[in-house]
């Protein structure tokens, strides 16, 4: 028998009150703030457009050199370099918004009240329908410790922000660190989504000069390199039974590299690296996972979740 | 219009110590682009690693085929050429800003090294007045380095400088510039960055219009990741979308070359 791919795998996902037509998203940072692509892209295709990181006001990246490429993977400094998030809401919102697709949007700060100004204005602003917040930068008030490294820290962040918005509200959380506890600490503090996770520290030293190679001197490492570590994470979160969706992120190239976070136990999952390589990676991946699907003889992506086999399973 | 598609290798043609000819045919939207434009190739073979896709010149095209001139510098450059006739390569382009094309005047092409592709493709798109203004300064470390001269010298009048004086004038392409800035209208370069630097500098000095043609280590290159900005005068520039080829006033040298 004949199996049409399209109709008989149901690729939807709900994430705590957001339904995405299918489980692949772009990564913050990868795929600007969508409209950028919209000429090679179909953003109606994509489970969801997550935006590059906001900031309550603009920001100034890195010095250069910004990019350096490790073995399977790729160290970036950017910088978080943006252009604030009331432009956005001016420039880019009104553009994305005229397409059929859903809209998440990253954002970031130095302080918990940048966060929190965030936070108010991307739940007043129409067309967006999540807020994810990047726990990965360092508190200035708290000598330069990261948001996400330290759970009582996170966990009082995502209660303020939790306090500025209805809207759906997912933590993005480091993979190095007491991931467990910072996780706990955010859906206590009422996070909707844990999405898992953000580049590792990585650094690269050219040996003939002796120079780092980065402006910046240190970045994060991203792509294939870090996929098990991420899947991991996901696995150890979704052990602790937190009650809330997980997002996979980290180098995902293929469906399989997808299915193995959904086995782990995420609901969805993000594609960064890959995309800023092949513009449409997401669809690729979403059709790679769905045969996969089919293989599996699942007739819903939903049923992968936590489905990994472990001792003692048949 | 930028295009992401994949074509296939047609040949890879070694021409002198570690430079290529890398043609590639089904590139049909690559075929009017102007130069100073780039592509991004990326091998399908790469899959894992190398993971981003290479920057490259467009050299020459014709019809749906496009010449690439790469010199072997790392790992990337190493594995395109070693592509086998018929490997798909997965291409976005063509991309960035081009080199003007100016209508009437003398202009100077200073070209150090791989640095000619670009240049290549403006002696190829310019039209015979434009061609017969021209004068091609073209440097390189030794003869060995120095490729398509007898092409080169048909269309436009070249002088040659090498730094170990084994072919042309021994010396640097900046010895051989400030004579032909008198009543120039342009100059064109692309080079490393440091001869580039000295070029702007020359050019500036005798108050010749200047465009450089810059490099960066690029992820996306298209505007996306951020990840190619060099420090420019009013802020940083992006190579990929503000460049390759920017007016050299606009490009912070001392920071540059920091
Ligand atoms: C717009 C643009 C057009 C280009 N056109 C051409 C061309 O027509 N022909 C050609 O041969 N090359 C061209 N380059 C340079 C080419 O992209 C790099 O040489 C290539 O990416 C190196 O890859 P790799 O993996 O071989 O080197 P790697 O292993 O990544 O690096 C090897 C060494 O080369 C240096 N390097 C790598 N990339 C760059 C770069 N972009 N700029 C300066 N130094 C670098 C590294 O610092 C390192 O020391 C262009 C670059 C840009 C930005
Ligand atoms: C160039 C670049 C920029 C990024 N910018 C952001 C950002 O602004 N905010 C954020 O939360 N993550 C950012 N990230 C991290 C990615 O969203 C993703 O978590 C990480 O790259 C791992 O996924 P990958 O291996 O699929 O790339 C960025 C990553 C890259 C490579
Ligand atoms: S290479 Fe990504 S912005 Fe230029």
């Amino acid at each position: 028998m004949e199996i049409r791919a399209d109709s008989t795998v149901d690729m939807g996902v709900d994430l705590t009150g957001l339904a995405l037509a299918n489980p692949v998203m772009t990564a913050s940072g990868t795929f600007g703030y969508g409209v950028e692509s919209k000429d090679l892209v179909d953003l109606a295709e994509l489970g969801a457009v997550v935006t590059k990181g906001l900031s309550p006001v603009p920001k100034e990246g890195n010095r250069a050199p910004r990019i350096w490429e490790a073995q399977a993977g790729v160290i970036n400094s950017i910088g978080l370099e943006n252009p604030g998030v009331d432009y956005f809401c001016e420039e880019y919102l009104p553009v994305l918004r005229s397409y059929d697709t859903r809209v998440v949007v990253n954002f970031f700060g130095q302080t918990e009240q940048d966060y929190v100004v965030c936070a108010a204005t991307l739940d007043a602003a129409d067309g967006v329908d999540a807020l994810e917040m990047n726990l990965s930068c360092p508190n200035v008030q708290a000598g330069g410790l990261q948001f996400g490294q330290d759970p009582s820290m996170a966990g009082r962040l995502v209660a303020a922000c939790r306090r500025a918005t209805s809207k759906p509200l997912w933590a993005k959380l480091s993979l190095v660190g007491p991931v467990v506890e910072v996780a706990r600490a955010c859906v206590d503090a009422g996070a909707d989504v844990l999405c898992l996770g953000n580049t590792i520290p990585a650094m690269a030293i050219d040996p003939r000069t002796r120079r780092p190679r980065l402006g910046a001197l240190t970045g994060g490492l991203s792509g294939p390199a870090i996929h098990p570590v991420a899947v991991r994470a996901v696995f150890v979160v979704h052990r602790a039974e937190l009650g809330v969706p997980l997002v996979g992120i980290g180098g995902i190239r293929t469906g399989l590299d997808a299915a193995e976070f959904l086995l782990a136990g995420a609901s969805a999952v993000q594609v960064g690296t890959q995309t800023l390589v092949e513009p449409n990676a997401c669809i690729r991946i979403r059709d790679e996972l769905r045969a996969y699907c089919i293989e599996q003889k699942v007739t819903s992506v939903g049923q992968l979740r936590g489905a990994c086999r472990l001792d003692g399973d048949a | 219009m930028v295009e992401f598609f994949d074509a296939t290798v047609e040949t890879v043609e070694h021409v002198t110590g570690d430079l290529y000819l890398l043609r590639l045919r089904d590139c049909e939207a690559l075929a009017s682009s102007q130069p100073g434009q780039f592509a991004m190739l990326r091998p399908r073979s790469w899959q894992v690693d190398p993971v981003l896709a290479r920057p490259f010149s467009i050299f020459r095209t014709s019809g749906d085929r496009v010449d690439f001139l790469i010199r072997t510098v790392g790992r990337g450059t190493d594995s395109l050429v070693r592509c086998n006739a018929g490997e798909r390569i997965d291409v976005l382009g063509p991309v960035g800003t081009a080199f003007p094309s100016p209508s009437h005047g003398p202009t100077v092409l200073v070209a150090g090294g791989v640095g000619l592709a670009p240049i290549g493709l403006w002696i190829d798109r310019a039209d015979d007045g434009m061609r017969a203004d021209a004068t091609l300064i073209y440097g390189a470390r030794t003869a060995d380095d120095l490729v398509f001269l007898d092409e080169l010298s048909q269309r436009v009048a070249v002088v040659v400088t090498t730094e170990d004086g084994s072919f042309g004038r021994k010396g640097l392409v900046t010895d051989e510039m400030v004579s032909l800035l008198d009543g120039c209208a342009e100059v064109l370069t692309c080079g490393p960055t440091r001869m580039m630097a000295h070029v702007a500098r020359l050019a500036g000095e005798a108050r010749v219009s200047c465009h450089v043609s810059l490099e960066a280590r690029m992820a996306c290159g298209r505007g996306i990741c951020l990840g190619c900005a060099v420090p420019g005068v009013a802020g940083p520039l992006l190579v990929c979308r503000d460049g390759p080829v920017l007016p050299a006033g606009h490009v912070d040298w001392e920071q540059v070359l920091v």
